[in-house]
C-alpha cells in the first residue's frame, strides 16, 4: 500500500486531466501488478471449474480465462483496467487519494482497511479515471473485489459519483465494471445513502445523452446492483458472474430451502431480461469499443452509409437464454457467447459505416428496423432480441432497460 | 417478550399491576390506600424515565416491532382526512406489502406510499410480512410519476425490514427496480417527505425513501444492514445483534447527528403502540411544517435541493502526507 499512497500523496481532489506531470502510467506507479487472488503464486493454477491444470502465464495471457472451459477468474481493478484501456501510461486517475474517515467508529474498520490496503495496494474498492478504448476518450470506474469484498461505503459512492460527474462535464461516455457483495456494512446508513448519490450521477450523465455501459462481473450484489451497476444504457455480464439483490443465505434462510443453483447465475440474469449481453472477457474491449464509437462519433451518415438491422435478434444472442435455461453455467455461456464473437468479428468491416449520430442511430434503428444487410453483421443490443423469434427481432427493446419486469 | 411485554419494561409492569390492585382493593373493600399508591406512583413514574429514557439501540429496534406498533395503513387513517387506495404495477400484479393512493392532508390532495405489515398472522401472510415485491416498488413508482403528473406532494411512509429476498423478487429483478426507483424518485419535480415510522431496512426502504425531508420517529432504526444480518455476516453469531445495533448507529437520534435526517418526531413513553392518536399528530404536524416549506420552492429547485442533500453524504478525506 505505501508503495500506491507515496504515488498519490499531495494530491489535489482531481488530478488534473492529461497535465505532464501525471504522464507517469498507472502501471509504472503500481508494478509489479499483484496477481489475481484467485491465482496463487507458482507456475500452475488450477481451474476450479474443470480442474485442468493452467500454466500461469497462459493464463494471464488468456485474460484469466480457463482456456479448457471458460471459467472466469475473479481479477483485481489493475488487471481489468490493463485488459481494457489501450494504454496504462495515458490512463488517469482520479480522486486517487480519497480514504474514508470511518463515519461510525465502527470497531475494527480501520484495521481492516489498513489491511486491505496492504494487501491490494489500493486505498479503497475502486479505482476511477480516464483513459482510452480503441481509441476513444472515456470515463471509468473499475471495482476490486479484494479490497473488502468490493464495498461501497463513502470513498467508492464519492469516486464513482464524481466520476459521472467528470464524464457529464467533459462530455465522455462512462464504462464501470462492478466486482461488490454490496454497500459496506462498516459504515452504516452513510454506505446506503451513497446508492442515492451514484444513481442521481448515473441520471445526470444519461440527461446528457451520454452512453454509460455497465459490466457486471462476479460477484455483483446487493447495493451495487440496486444502483448504478443496474442503470446501464447497457449493462453487460461476464459469464458465469454471480448477480443479483439478497445473498443466497438470506434467500434460503427467508424461504427454508436450497437456491436453484442458477437463480443468479449471469445467464440466467440475462434471461430473465435485465442485462442486454453476455459477453466473454475476451471479447469485452472489442465489444465495449464497438459500443463506444457507434454512440460518440460526431459526423452524421447519409442514410446509405447507416447500418440497418442494428434492432434484430442475431443467432448468438439466441443461443444464450438456451444456455442459461439448462443451467449449465460458464462453461456453456462460454461456448455461447464465443459464438457470438464470430459473427461480432465480422461486423469489423462495416465500422467506418456504423458512423452516426446517437440521436440517428435510434431514428435509423426504429425507422428501417430490419432492412437490407445480413444481420448477423451487427451487435444486437437488446435483452429481448434474444428471446424474441427473429421474425419480429426488429423490436426496440434494448432502449426500454428496466422499465418493464421480466 | 409476553403478553406484548418487554424483558426491560417488567419490574414496571409489575409495579403499575401492584397499583392496579391497590386500586382495586380500595374501592371493593373501602381501605384507604391513596398514600401507599401516591408512593407506588411516583416510583413508577420515576422507573417509567429511567427504562425508556436509557433504553439501548437495540431495545428500540425490538420496539419498533412490537405487535401493536400502529401500521402504515393504521397511520394513514390517523393522519388523513380521507384515503382512496390503488392497486397494481400495471405489469405483474398488485403487491399487498406496498400500500399507496390519493389522501386528502387537511383538504390537500397528496400520495401515500408506504409498505404495509399485517395487524396479524392471516393479514401478515397476505402482505408477506410487509416485504415488497419488485412489483411493489413498480406500483410505487407508478403512484409516484402519477403524482408528479398532477403536481402532488408525496408521502412515504417506511415501516419494513426488506425488499423480500425471495427467489420471484430475484428472478422479476429486486435490483434493478430498487435502482431504478431510487433514479426515479431523485428527480422527481414535486414534494416529497419520507418519515421512518419503523423499520427502515436498507435498500428495500431507500428504494421508497428519497425525500426533500426525512423523518424519523424516536425508536424507529434506518440502517444498511439489519443488526441480525450485520452480527451473522460479521461475527457468524446472531445473539450479537444487540453490539452489531450499537455499532452501526442506526437510532433516529444518531441518524440525527449523522445529518442523514432532519427532524425526529417524539413517541410516548412505552413507544407508539401506547399512544397512536398522539403519535399521528405529531407526524402530521411535522409534515405539513416541512411541506409549508417545501412549497415555496419550484420544481426545478425541489430537484436540485434533493439531490443536493444526498450530494453531500459521505465520510472522504484525502489520504494523509504521511
Ligand atoms: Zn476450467
Amino acid at each position: 500500500m505505501a508503495k500506491f499512497r507515496e504515488i498519490f500523496r499531495g494530491k489535489s481532489k482531481y488530478v488534473t486531466v492529461r497535465a505532464e506531470a501525471e504522464a507517469e502510467s498507472v502501471k509504472k506507479k503500481q508494478q509489479p501488478s499483484q496477481p489475481p487472488k484467485e491465482v496463487p503464486d507458482g507456475l500452475w493454477t488450477k481451474c476450479p471449474q474443470c480442474g485442468e491444470m493452467l500454466y500461469n502465464k497462459d493464463l494471464e495471457r488468456n485474460l484469466y480465462v480457463c482456456s479448457k472451459c471458460g471459467y472466469h477468474f475473479r481479477i483485481g481493478a489493475r488487471e481489468r483496467l490493463a485488459q481494457l484501456v489501450d494504454d496504462l501510461d495515458t490512463f488517469v486517475e482520479l480522486d486517487a487519494g480519497l480514504v474514508t474517515t470511518n463515519p461510525l467508529d465502527f470497531p475494527n474498520y480501520p484495521e481492516k482497511l489498513k489491511a486491505d490496503s496492504e494487501k491490494t495496494g489500493l486505498l479503497d474498492a475502486v479505482i476511477t479515471g480516464i483513459g482510452k478504448i480503441n481509441g476513444i476518450e472515456v470515463v471509468l470506474a473499475v471495482m476490486d473485489f479484494h479490497f473488502m469484498g468490493g464495498s461501497m461505503g463513502s470513498v467508492v459512492g464519492e469516486r464513482v459519483t464524481r466520476a459521472f460527474e467528470r464524464a457529464t462535464e467533459l462530455g465522455l461516455p462512462v464504462v464501470t465494471v462492478s466486482v461488490s457483495g454490496g454497500a459496506r456494512m462498516q459504515e452504516g446508513i452513510i454506505s446506503l445513502m451513497q446508492m442515492e448519490k451514484t444513481c442521481a450521477a448515473v441520471e445526470r450523465h444519461s440527461r446528457r445523452g451520454l452512453l454509460y455501459i455497465s459490466v457486471l462481473a462476479d460477484p455483483c450484489m446487493a447495493g451495487v446492483f440496486g444502483s448504478f451497476a443496474s442503470l446501464g444504457d447497457i449493462n453487460i455480464a461476464e459469464p458465469g458472474a454471480t448477480v443479483g439483490f439478497a445473498g443466497q443465505r438470506v434467500i434460503e434462510e427467508t424461504i427454508r430451502r436450497a437456491l436453484p443453483p442458477a437463480l443468479q447465475k449471469a445467464e440466467t440474469v440475462f434471461a430473465n431480461g435485465f442485462v442486454d449481453r453476455i459477453v466473454p472477457r475476451g471479447q469485452l474491449k472489442e465489444t465495449i469499443g464497438k459500443l463506444l464509437l457507434w454512440h460518440v462519433t460526431e459526423r452524421p451518415l447519409t442514410p446509405a452509409e447507416a447500418p440497418p438491422g442494428k434492432e434484430q435478434g442475431d443467432a448468438a444472442s439466441q443461443a444464450e437464454p438456451d444456455a442459461a435455461r439448462e443451467g449449465r453455467g460458464g462453461k456453456a455461456a462460454g461456448e455461447a457467447s464465443g459464438t457470438a464473437g464470430g459473427s461480432e468479428s465480422q461486423g469489423h468491416g462495416t465500422r467506418s459505416t456504423a458512423r452516426q449520430t446517437r440521436s440517428q442511430a435510434k431514428r435509423e434503428g426504429s425507422s428501417r428496423g430490419a432492412a437490407a444487410r445480413p444481420a448477423e453483421r451487427f451487435v444486437t443490443v437488446s435483452s429481448a432480441g434474444g428471446t424474441a423469434s427473429p421474425a419480429n427481432g426488429a423490436s426496440r427493446n434494448g432502449r426500454h432497460h428496466g422499465d418493464t419486469p421480466a | 417478550m409476553a403478553n406484548g411485554v418487554f424483558e426491560w419494561e417488567v419490574p414496571l409492569v409489575e409495579l403499575e399491576k401492584r397499583i392496579e390492585e391497590l386500586r382495586r382493593f380500595t374501592h371493593d373493600e373501602g381501605i384507604d390506600f391513596t398514600e401507599e399508591i401516591a408512593t407506588l406512583e411516583r416510583k413508577a413514574e420515576k422507573l417509567r424515565r429511567e427504562i425508556y429514557a436509557s433504553m439501548t439501540p437495540w431495545q428500540r429496534v425490538q420496539m419498533v416491532r412490537h405487535s401493536k406498533r400502529p401500521t402504515t395503513l393504521d397511520y394513514i387513517g390517523l393522519i388523513f382526512d380521507e384515503f382512496i387506495e390503488l392497486h397494481g404495477d400495471r405489469t405483474f400484479r398488485d403487491d399487498p406489502a406496498i400500500v399507496g393512493g390519493i389522501a386528502l392532508l387537511d383538504g390537500r390532495p397528496v400520495t401515500v406510499v408506504g409498505p404495509q405489515k399485517g395487524r396479524d398472522t392471516k393479514e401478515n401472510i397476505r402482505r408477506n410480512f410487509g416485504l415488497p415485491h419488485p412489483e411493489g416498488y413498480r406500483k410505487a413508482i407508478r403512484l409516484m410519476e402519477q403524482a408528479e403528473k398532477f403536481g402532488r406532494p408525496i408521502i412515504t411512509l417506511i415501516d419494513v425490514v426488506g425488499a423480500y429476498p425471495g427467489i420471484e423478487a430475484e428472478e422479476r429483478g429486486q435490483g434493478v427496480v430498487i435502482a431504478e426507483s431510487i433514479r426515479r424518485m431523485s428527480f422527481l419535480r414535486v414534494p416529497i417527505i419520507s418519515v421512518i415510522t419503523g423499520e427502515g431496512g436498507s435498500g428495500g426502504a431507500l428504494a421508497i425513501g428519497v425525500g426533500n425531508r426525512l423523518l424519523m420517529l424516536e425508536n424507529a432504526w434506518y440502517s444498511v444492514i439489519s443488526p441480525e444480518m450485520c452480527a451473522q455476516i460479521l461475527w457468524r453469531d446472531v445473539k450479537r445483534a444487540p453490539e452489531a445495533a450499537q455499532s452501526l448507529r442506526l437510532t433516529a437520534k444518531d441518524l440525527l447527528e449523522l445529518g442523514v435526517i432532519d427532524e425526529v418526531i417524539p413517541e410516548p413513553l412505552g413507544g407508539a403502540h401506547r399512544g397512536p392518536e398522539e403519535v399521528a399528530a405529531s407526524i402530521k404536524a411535522a409534515i405539513l411544517r416541512h411541506l409549508s416549506e417545501l412549497d415555496r420552492l419550484s420544481p426545478d429547485e425541489l430537484v436540485e435541493d434533493r439531490l443536493a442533500r444526498y450530494r453531500r453524504i459521505g465520510a472522504v478525506a484525502q489520504a494523509s502526507q504521511a
